[in-house]
């Protein structure tokens, strides 16, 4: 192994038994190893390749299809910001306006001292709750599913969040 | 304070989403205590043709889009298979506007559950997959931690309910990609692979997950086949409206005063729907509302001839946002009913510029495997854009109708048709709109930017908790 932890690989060996080939543990297997290392090198492709005995490129096709992986280093926090129609409609514009004035960034871009990456997002399924952000922190070593959202947000709730980031 | 009954018309029991407001309905414990699990026992003891026939003639059809009616797609599953059947749920949620499923996830895992292992038994399958929106935190970890109590109780495992019937359920995670919502991309997905629909035929059904027999259905699908076996099946038919069984989670959001989810009978009037989300927002007038979710033809506040009664004369037709909410009346009207995530729009939203944030998002979701839908979702944002930005032409106009022509009905998968029909529908009803921005080389409808404007009902209820 090039970079994953033995924890990560002994985790990632027990997803084998829920599906039939090894292939299809490939996502479970990346959500496992990002939480480990913050983002998925090539190292780390080729890692989860390795122990699921499928070719790397079938691992790097994954990795860069999906969203929620990254392939190269984030901030701590991750925040993402609806910018959907429902969210919207009820002022998701001046709260990603006002996200990126608070964190002096913008969407796509990472704080200098690597702690917030500001990302738009598309609808997450909160539409009633609107205007609302995800919040995940990808290398913090915590079970995958940890994620959060926070809804209903005024500037202030989401600066005095930003701002609760360490 | 919360209280559950106002999400609801009066007097209509709540079914689907009735613990949600009990604190600790997610658990084993609640749901058993709420008489949960005793539907399963029932089905357990029956033999799948029986199941099958009763959930044909309960009348309910797939939530998840399609409305495909849902006794008729176990029904195409073979009976016999030499390799594994599956049963897989759709819990991937992404069409804006449409937000049930996570709370079912999230407040009432269990139901979905019983609905599972009833489907599986039904099908012949011993496996269930619950594919779930990657970006979902809470509503993953309860449906996980009910999938564990549901094997330390026997629900799941070797023998369910010591039936002797083997049941196993794994959750399993996406990662974020629209289109694995469609249920061929979301079987690519599970199986480890980026997410592009497959050419039908061969349909699920037939060649599914890990080339096995499989059912895909949605999570609201599901939660209402326990009502089925522990309310019967008349039961059922009554609560919603000829050829639309059951009880409908409506999602709604945009200018309403009373955002949220309501639980009413299908068959609804979305004019009586709107009172009880309070009215448009502000006093304002509306100008229109997506009925199904964001893939779904508008429906504006006019008389609609196809709504009325044979012969009807036109002073007394209804409107189009009048419409009965089920799969038929949302479709006569001139829409589809999708998913139930009725999106609002007040008299002062521009429908260029909101079609744009449409259109930005399928361009962005588009696999990129068709050409009509990969290079048409791109031309349709890029003229929106122009048009929205004073910097559209007649051409342009001439051109964004030519490119929806050239989307539908020519794809793999039906994304490209979900932004192709409300193009022609947004154009079609507001003509004069998309006209004024070409003539006077700018929106007139100024700084769009809304202030943020939450409505807090759901936080104040459990959301923060059970969000
Ligand atoms: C682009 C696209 C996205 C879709 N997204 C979802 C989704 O998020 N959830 C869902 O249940 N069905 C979605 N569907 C519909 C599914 O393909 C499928 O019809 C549904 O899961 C079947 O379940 P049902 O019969 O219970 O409705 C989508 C379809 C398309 C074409
Ligand atoms: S229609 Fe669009 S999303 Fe669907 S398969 Fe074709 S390219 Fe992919
Ligand atoms: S549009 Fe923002 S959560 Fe749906």
């Amino acid at each position: 192994m090039r970079v994953l932890s033995k924890d990560t690989v002994d985790a990632i060996e027990s997803l084998k038994k829920r599906y039939p080939t090894t292939l299809a543990c490939t996502l479970p297997a990346l959500h496992l190893a990002q939480k480990q290392l913050g983002f998925l090198s090539e190292d780390a492709e080729h890692d989860v390749a390795e122990v699921l005995d499928v070719p790397p490129a079938r691992v790097h096709e994954v990795v860069t299809f999906y969203t929620m992986f990254h392939d190269h280093k984030v901030g701590r926090h991750v925040v993402k910001i609806c910018r959907n129609l429902a969210c919207q409609l009820r002022g998701a514009d001046k709260v990603i306006a006002h996200a990126e004035k608070v964190l002096g960034i913008k969407c796509g871009e990472t704080t200098a001292d690597g702690r917030v990456t500001l990302e738009h997002e598309e609808c997450l399924a909160a539409c009633g709750t609107a205007p609302m952000l995800w919040h995940g922190m990808p290398g913090d070593g915590g079970s995958p599913g940890n994620e959060t959202f926070v809804e209903n947000l005024t500037e202030e709730k989401l600066e005095k969040f930003l701002r609760g980031l360490s | 304070m919360t209280n559950a009954a106002d999400w609801a018309p009066k007097g209509f029991e709540q079914t689907l989403s009735k613990r949600w407001f009990v604190s600790d309905g997610w658990t084993y414990a609640g749901y058993v205590r709420d008489g949960g699990y005793e539907a399963l026992r029932k089905c357990l003891g029956m033999q799948p043709d029986e199941i099958i026939d009763q959930v044909k003639k309960s009348n309910l059809r797939g939530r998840g889009g399609a409305g495909f009616p849902t006794g008729m797609k176990w029904g195409f599953v073979p009976k016999e298979s030499k390799v594994p059947k599956y049963l897989v749920i759709n819990a991937d949620e992404s069409e804006p506007g449409t937000y049930k499923d996570r709370y079912i996830l999230s407040r009432d895992p269990h139901l979905l559950l019983e609905g599972c292992a009833i489907g599986a038994k039904a099908i012949g399958a011993n496996k269930i997959y619950i594919y779930i929106r990657g970006e979902f935190g809470l509503p993953y970890r309860r449906i996980q931690h009910a999938v564990k109590e549901a094997y330390e109780k026997g629900i799941f495992g070797d023998s369910s309910m010591g039936s002797g019937y083997r049941i196993d359920c794994v959750v399993h995670r996406g990662a974020g990609a629209y289109i694995c919502g469609e249920e061929t991309a979301l079987l690519e997905s599970l199986e480890g692979k980026i997410g592009r629909p497959r050419l039908k035929p061969p349909f699920p059904a037939v060649k599914g997950a890990f080339a096995g027999p499989t059912s895909v259905n949605n999570v609201e699908t599901i939660a209402c086949v326990p009502l089925i076996f522990s309310r019967g099946v008349d039961w059922f038919l009554k609560q919603g409206s000829p050829g639309n069984g059951g009880p409908k989670l409506m999602c709604v959001s945009g200018h309403v005063e009373r955002p949220g989810i309501y639980e009413i009978p299908n068959g609804y009037p979305a004019n009586k729907f709107l009172e009880l989300c309070g009215g448009v927002w502000k006093g304002r007038k509306l100008k229109g509302i997506q009925p199904g979710g964001s893939s779904t033809p508008v429906l504006k506040p006019q008389p609609c001839k196809a709504l009325a009664p044979e012969g009807a004369p036109e002073h007394a037709w209804p409107l189009e946002t009048d419409t009965p909410l089920d799969f038929d009346n949302v479709k006569k009207a001139g829409s589809m009913f999708g998913s139930a995530g009725m999106m609002v729009f007040d008299e002062n939203t521009c429908m260029v510029r909101s079609l744009l944030t449409l259109a930005n998002f399928y361009a962005h979701e588009s696999c990129g495997q068709c050409t009509p839908c990969r290079e048409g979702t791109g031309w349709v944002a890029k003229i929106l854009y122009k048009l929205e930005h004073g910097e559209g032409t007649d051409a342009d106009i001439a051109k964004l109708m030519s490119a929806t022509d050239y989307m539908m009905g020519m794809t793999i998968c039906v994304l490209a048709d979900s932004i192709a029909m409300p193009v022609k529908s947004f154009f079609d009803k507001y003509r004069d709109e998309f006209m004024d921005h070409v003539r006077n080389k700018k929106c007139s409808f100024g700084d769009y930017a809304v202030e943020p404007t939450p409505y807090n009902f759901w936080e104040d209820a459990t959301a923060e908790r059970a969000s």
